[in-house]
């Protein structure tokens, strides 16, 4: 569970609570960064480590569900936690909805912080195992060459070989040779293999990018 | 006719009678066949008064008026009066003279003159003269201001003389006696014949007063240069006028205008001859009136036509009156005790009250009467001043109370302010735990914590304090109070708020409640407390019975029991124990305090407070306060 490569952002305008909050994170192993502003925090680059935040709701300037929207916009996927001393339920609601991994009222039990903040984590690296997963996926994508993509396309369309040798004007064995260099290229060991590889990605799209 | 108020006698009203009278009674003896006398048609007797001055002279035009007056009341007969005025003081010349006597013979030629009256010095000295022309045969009377002005030898048997009955000596002495300081005296008359004939009379006494005053005569002066001096006499002088028709320059007057002006202008008192200068600046004197002359005048005149000899006639005599100007003594401090007994004194600025005694009441009684109204209206606006200022001061006590009572609304922030170090520091001693817990621990980081947990609480305690300051206001000040004021001054501040509510406030308060010894503001709020909490019970409970009763009786020899019984949603059995605990509430916004702070109150007091259920709906609190006892107190 302790991994220190894990890092929690912390953003309450109160220093009592952020320095507590640090103390609290640190003393189960891991890096705490805190910030007196949700503006402040927004100007940070995030690091390529698994990572969580906790901010405080009720802020002055940007409110901790502002945050929670700029972040979306940004299609930054950072799992928040919410603390907040005057909770009310259309606020945890609204929180909750737009994503929010657990809305503690303070003051809160340390575990309850932990096991939202180890689920946040988890959920982080999930994401970011994903997210990894989608790269390389699109990597292998663009070591096609255009028709071998075009094949691609058509292959996980599930269309036969001398279907696509017509859509395309092409032999039936000139097809086989592209279809082979795909599955090694994206190191398929089957056609289940890589159609469960491409339903990840928006090939189409991505076809279209590469032209 | 303006002098004529000041005689006392109601001339006016005495001579317009007789005048009324007079047409009456020759109206009805000229009437023909009404009587016997009617018949004989009596020639009316014509008298030709002839007075020497000109015609607005006062003192001519007084006599005149009377002379009319008492020739219509005092002859049975009728008499015709015609007057001439010669203004002789103007034209002294002896050829203006014999035109006048052209005049009037041209005149009264064809009229048969009865008698004739000839008034002034100035015409005794012509007529002396001229007077056979004009007079031969008609008996004359001659008034004159002295006897030698008309030698006894060159009157003629049809001639009868008289003196005005000047009385210069009498107000001589008077000035002595009023103002026994006065050591000089001087007398103003002018240049005309009559001027000097007054000035005659007042010679012929003055050597009798000379030992005592320095008596200087002003006679030959220039009218500019005597007023100049008037106002600059030292001030142990008065000054006496007799009469200025003419001054050394030849410029003619009014005497009583010019005396007038001279006791204006005069630096001390004026004294004068005649009652037509008093209340023109005179103090007073010996004074001559008009009036009495003229009717004596008359009296002569009648008898004469009556056919009585005219040698038989004595002259008219000096009825002179002592009179004063009120206004004058008190100018010049002249204590009206030391007037001479029978002493008129006229132009009394106090005799408005005589005059308008009713008018004077109805004007007092009226600015009374206003003045009353204004009294209770100011004290009635002060009564609502001071009932306003009361009300400001409950206002300013529920300043405090509200802003206890409003705790509810603000205690979301309050809650989130002790909440704040509240979790940081649950957060710093968990935190603590686990470096504690570690392998090995990190003391460190521990200490850090530690420090923080310090922090939190440190700042936790400044959050209590400040509430607890905003709750508590000052020390117990206890008085003696009303108990019924007491509720009274809460019920005034609820009532509205009773009235949005639709709640029923009733007070039952037992009769002869003592006072009691307490802290006015803090047991308002108490009871303000207890009326809210009430309200805020009904609040929740059904239209049908919605009622608040303050009750106040004594219930125990030592202490009076004031209670609130409302009829709302009660209290819950599991509620019961922890109803005056601190931040216990039941109440969305609440925050717990208003019934912990009241039983502390209470109890500061020597009371209690507390809540019972009713049978029927509702709760009841109530509390104690100790009656007031003067040994306490």
């Amino acid at each position: 569970m302790t991994s220190f490569d894990a890092i929690v952002f912390v953003v309450d305008d109160d220093p009592l609570i952020r320095d507590a909050l640090e103390q609290l994170i640190k003393s189960v192993g891991l890096k705490a960064y805190t910030f007196s502003s949700a503006r402040e925090f927004l100007e940070e680059d995030l690091p390529d480590t698994p990572c969580c935040l906790i901010s405080d709701i009720r802020m002055p300037g940007l409110s901790g569900l502002d945050l929670q929207d700029e972040l979306a916009k940004k299609d930054l996927k950072i799992p928040v936690i919410f603390i907040t001393g005057h909770g009310t339920v259309p606020t945890s609601v609204r929180a909750m909805k737009a994503g929010a991994v657990d809305f503690l009222p303070k003051p809160f039990e340390d575990q309850e912080l932990l096991d939202a903040l180890h689920s946040a984590l988890e959920q982080n690296r999930q994401t970011r195992k994903e997210q990894a997963e989608i790269k390389e996926i699109k990597r292998r994508v663009e070591s096609l060459t255009p028709r071998e993509h075009e094949v691609l396309v058509l292959v996980t369309a599930g269309m036969l070989n001398k279907q696509i040798a017509y859509d395309l004007k092409l032999s039936e064995n000139t097809v086989k040779t592209h279809r082979a260099h795909i599955m090694q290229k994206m190191k398929a060991e089957s056609l289940a293999d890589l159609v469960r590889l491409t339903e990840k990605i928006d090939i189409c799209r991505h076809k279209d990018d590469s032209r | 006719m303006t002098t004529n108020n000041h005689t006392g006698k109601l001339p006016d009203t005495g001579h317009i009678a007789k005048l009324i009278l007079a047409v009456l009674l020759t109206w009805v003896l000229c009437k023909p066949g009404v009587s016997a006398l009617a018949a004989e048609e009596p020639v009316p007797k014509r008298i030709l008064a002839i007075f020497a001055f000109k015609q607005a002279l006062p003192w001519a035009y007084r006599v005149e008026e009377s002379l009319r007056a008492a020739l219509a009341s005092q002859s049975s007969f009728p008499i015709e009066l015609n007057v001439e005025h010669a203004d002789l003081p103007r034209y002294p010349d002896e050829t203006y003279f014999r035109k006048v006597v052209d005049l009037y013979r041209y005149k009264y030629s064809g009229l048969k003159v009865d008698l004739t009256l000839a008034l002034g010095d100035e015409l005794a000295e012509l007529l002396i003269k001229h007077g056979d022309e004009f007079f031969s045969d008609i008996p004359l009377i001659l008034v004159t201001s002295e006897t030698e002005t008309f030698p006894q030898d060159l009157k003629k048997p049809n001639m009868t003389s008289l003196v005005w009955g000047w009385d210069t000596g009498s107000t001589i002495a008077l000035i002595q006696d009023l103002l026994p300081q006065t050591k000089h005296l001087f007398i103003i008359s002018g240049t005309s014949k009559t001027d000097l004939s007054i000035r005659e009379n007042a010679l012929k006494v003055v050597p009798k007063f000379e030992n005592k005053l320095n008596i200087q005569f002003v006679t030959d002066f220039v009218t500019s240069e005597m007023l100049e001096k008037v106002a600059k006499l030292p001030n142990d002088s008065a000054i006496f006028f007799l009469s200025v028709l003419r001054d050394a320059n030849d410029e003619y007057f009014v005497s009583r205008d010019l005396m007038h002006v001279v006791s204006e202008r005069a630096n001390v008192p004026t004294f004068g001859i005649g009652d037509t200068y008093l209340g023109h600046g005179i103090v007073g004197g010996s004074l001559l009136s008009a009036e009495n002359q003229g009717e004596r005048l008359a009296n002569i005149a009648v008898r004469l036509l009556g056919g009585e000899s005219a040698k038989d006639i004595e002259s008219m005599g000096t009825e002179n009156q002592l009179m004063f100007d009120w206004r004058q003594l008190k100018r010049w401090s002249i204590d009206e005790k030391r007037l001479p007994p029978g002493s008129i004194v006229r132009y009394r600025e106090a005799s408005i009250w005589d005059d308008h005694r009713g008018k004077i009441i109805g004007v007092i009684v009226i600015i009374f009467s206003q003045a009353f109204a204004l009294i209770l209206l100011l004290i009635q606006r002060d009564k609502r001043s001071r009932a306003e200022d009361e009300s400001q001061r409950l206002r300013d006590d529920l300043t405090h109370v509200s802003r206890v009572l409003s705790m509810g609304e603000i205690a979301t922030s309050l809650a989130h302010e002790i909440n704040q170090p509240l979790a940081a520091v649950q957060s710093y001693a968990q935190a603590a735990q686990r470096f504690l817990a570690g392998d090995p621990p990190d003391i460190d980081e521990m200490g850090k914590s530690l420090h923080g947990v310090v922090a939190g609480s440190r700042r936790a305690k400044e959050v209590i304090q400040r509430i607890r300051m905003t709750l508590e206001k000052k020390p117990l000040e206890r008085t003696p109070l009303q108990v019924k004021d007491l509720i009274h001054d809460v019920i005034m501040l609820v009532q509205r708020r009773a009235d949005e509510k639709k709640v029923l406030l009733r007070l039952d308060l037992a009769d002869g409640l003592p006072q009691v010894f307490g802290d006015r503001t803090q047991l308002q709020q108490v009871l303000l407390n207890l009326i809210i909490n009430g309200f805020e019970a009904i609040g929740d409970a059904g239209d049908s019975y919605r009622k608040l009763v303050v009750q106040a009786s004594i219930e125990e020899p030592d202490s009076v029991i004031i209670s609130v019984q409302d009829s709302g949603i009660g209290i819950d059995e599991e509620h019961r124990d922890i109803l005056f605990d601190a931040f216990f509430t039941t109440k969305a916004e609440g925050l717990g305090m208003g019934l912990s702070i009241s039983k502390s109150i209470i109890e500061t007091h020597g009371g209690r407070l507390w809540a019972t259920q009713n049978p029927d709906q509702g709760t009841t609190f109530s509390f104690t306060v100790p009656i007031y006892m003067e040994d306490l107190g």
